[in-house]
């Protein structure tokens, strides 16, 4: 049987609930919410906010109309940071960023002359607090952080970053990709200012699904214009949220599956998530530590870390050793720079990456204990 | 759980707010028996026994209930409605659990004439409560249409005798 390690990318499998959802949506439903006004259209809206529901259950949003669909992170990413930042802003941000953060600052550099600042950070992930308190006091206008990295594994204290920032009335931007549904995120308790999601990963929603956490009272000029289904006759687009930022059919059937998945997590319980996920992490690492020549990245405690660790295997190419994993022992690892070069240059291991086995709920000690195995093999021949 | 659920049965554009919209729906039971109930809660409820129908304003949105159906207006996206739809639900079931609390009432309020409210009004037109003048929120109060407290001048120290005589006029906490 083959093994999936590539959780960090998307998770697989999905909890059963999941598939029913999506193929009873399908089948008996089919309608678009927002437009119609017959029983079945009238169940839809009522699915797309028992799903904003379920999601402020799980990431302690006060409201539902906060909560607004997107198709992933990386398109929320884009409308807190296209919608929020004007010409000449300085922004802050760590030095792990996946693209999804990275590439759309880099864009804005070029077409609104923001000025990006790096905060510095050690190659496990610890961000120096002092240069990012002093950089704060000469004026910035957004701090742009992941919660946790999708290479070195390392969360970020938001707790201290917000507050610092809040100081200085500096909103917080959070790409949550790797932490929504696998390690507690609690925006009433830590105020973080906007926050980014994703469907597919630790939701263990489908691919196609995410979402943007905007606070009450922030208002981003909008990315898209568009159908909302109400106020037709208006040639504008509505000005409260969700549907000021909501144009378009959105994705119902992605929707479906992602209640389905929320509802999965509530009934589990994060906490239960994270238990494992570390348990896991700590039984990798002391395979990993029993395999020669493997130096693995980020912090050594699996407390301290998310449920994927990324490593690599003195002289060999971890594209190659991810390929004969595949191919000889049917077990899913990904390789390369993980849309994170940053990460990458601070871990020196750019321009061939590593390796990183990224842990799911589903996954068991066997399949890690394959996977050490596997590793041993492929060191030794 | 004696209410279970509101169903949305259509959305419609708002005829006095053409910027919100209304929408009819039906409750999984018929809400008579807590009308009298609901009725001694809100300050603002036109409650008619007879025809078991009841109506309040809460946040600036209507509620018109008739027996099993519920119309609820002024509100600003379908999202929106079914957060109104889940308060409502919430209120119900909370108010049939704890009836042998509440006193019910059976009798509509009679209403309080404009000029007496008037009357007790700043007088200051500044236009604050989001009406064009002190005699718009006064016919408005009338037909409980707005709320004392979006006059923000009669919650200032020097009109508290004022703005008690009024909520006593309207049956509340005075
Ligand atoms: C930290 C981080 N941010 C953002 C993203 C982008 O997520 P998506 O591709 O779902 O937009 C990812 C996923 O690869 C990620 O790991
Ligand atoms: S806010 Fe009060 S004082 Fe001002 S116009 Fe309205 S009713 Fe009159």
């Amino acid at each position: 049987m083959s093994i999936y390690l590539d959780n960090g990318a998307t998770s697989y499998p999905k909890p059963e609930s999941v598939y029913v959802s999506i193929a009873e949506y399908m089948r008996n439903n089919g309608a678009s919410p927002g437009r119609g006004n017959y029983s079945r259209a009238m169940e839809a809206d009522r699915l797309v906010y028992m799903t904003r529901k379920a999601l402020c259950k799980l990431l302690c949003v006060p409201r539902p109309g906060q909560i607004i669909f997107t198709c992933n992170a990386t398109e929320s990413i884009n409308m807190a940071l296209k919608g929020y930042l004007k010409p000449g802003d300085r922004v802050l941000t760590t030095s792990y960023e996946h693209n999804a953060v990275a590439r759309p600052l880099k864009m804005l550099e070029t077409d609104r002359e923001i000025k990006i600042g790096l905060i510095p950070s050690t190659p496990d992930g610890v961000s120096d607090m002092e240069w990012y308190q002093q950089e704060l006091s000469k004026g910035v206008r957004l701090v742009v952080v992941a919660h946790g990295s999708n290479v070195i594994g390392c969360v970020t204290p938001l707790d201290e970053i917000v507050s610092a920032a809040h100081r200085h009335n500096t909103p917080v931007l959070v790409d949550a990709a790797q932490t929504a549904g696998v390690y507690p995120v609690d925006v009433t308790s830590v105020p973080v200012d906007m926050l980014a999601f994703t469907g597919h990963k630790g939701l263990l929603g489908p691919t196609g699904t995410g979402g943007l956490y905007i606070r009450e009272g922030l208002e981003l000029s909008t990315l898209k214009e568009g159908g909302t289904g109400g106020m037709s006759l208006s040639p504008f687009q509505p000005s409260d949220p969700p549907d000021r930022y909501e144009a378009g059919t959105m994705n119902i059937f992605g929707i479906a599956g992602l209640n389905a998945a929320v509802q999965f997590l509530l009934d589990t319980g994060v906490e239960v998530i994270r238990e494992h996920e570390i348990e896991l992490a700590q039984f990798l690492m002391d395979g990993l530590d029993t395999v020669p020549g493997v130096t693995y990245y980020g912090p050594s405690s699996a407390k301290d870390r998310l449920g994927l660790v990324s490593f690599n295997l003195e002289g060999q190419d971890p594209n190659k050793v991810a390929i004969k994993l595949d191919r000889d022992y049917e077990i899913m690892v990904r390789a390369g720079i993980h849309c994170a070069p940053q990460a990458h240059h601070l871990l020196g291991t750019a321009p061939g990456g590593a390796l990183r086995v990224s842990l799911g709920y589903f996954n068991q000690r066997e399949d890690i204990e394959r996977l050490i195995d596997a590793l041993r093999e492929i060191t030794y021949s | 759980m004696f209410l279970q659920s509101i169903n949305v049965l259509d959305v419609d554009l708002c005829v006095q707010q053409p910027d919100k919209f209304v929408a009819h729906t039906r409750a999984s039971a018929d809400l008579r028996e807590i009308m009298p109930y609901l009725n001694s809660m809100f300050r603002t409820s036109t409650y008619n026994h007879d025809a078991g129908s009841i109506k309040f304003t809460n946040d600036k949105i209507e509620y018109t209930i008739i027996g099993d159906k519920i119309n609820i207006a002024k509100f600003i996206n379908r999202t929106e409605l079914h957060e109104l739809l889940d308060w409502l639900k919430d209120l119900v079931n909370d108010t049939y659990d704890s009836r042998s609390e509440i006193i019910p009432m059976y009798v509509c309020r009679k209403p309080v004439p404009v000029l007496f409210i008037y009357n007790l009004l700043p007088k200051t037109n500044c236009q604050q409560c989001g009406e064009k003048s002190c005699m718009v929120f006064a016919a408005q109060l009338n037909k409980l249409e707005i709320d004392i407290e979006a006059c923000p001048i009669l919650s200032e120290p020097e009109y508290t005798a004022n703005r008690r005589r009024l909520e006593g006029a309207f049956g509340a906490f005075s």
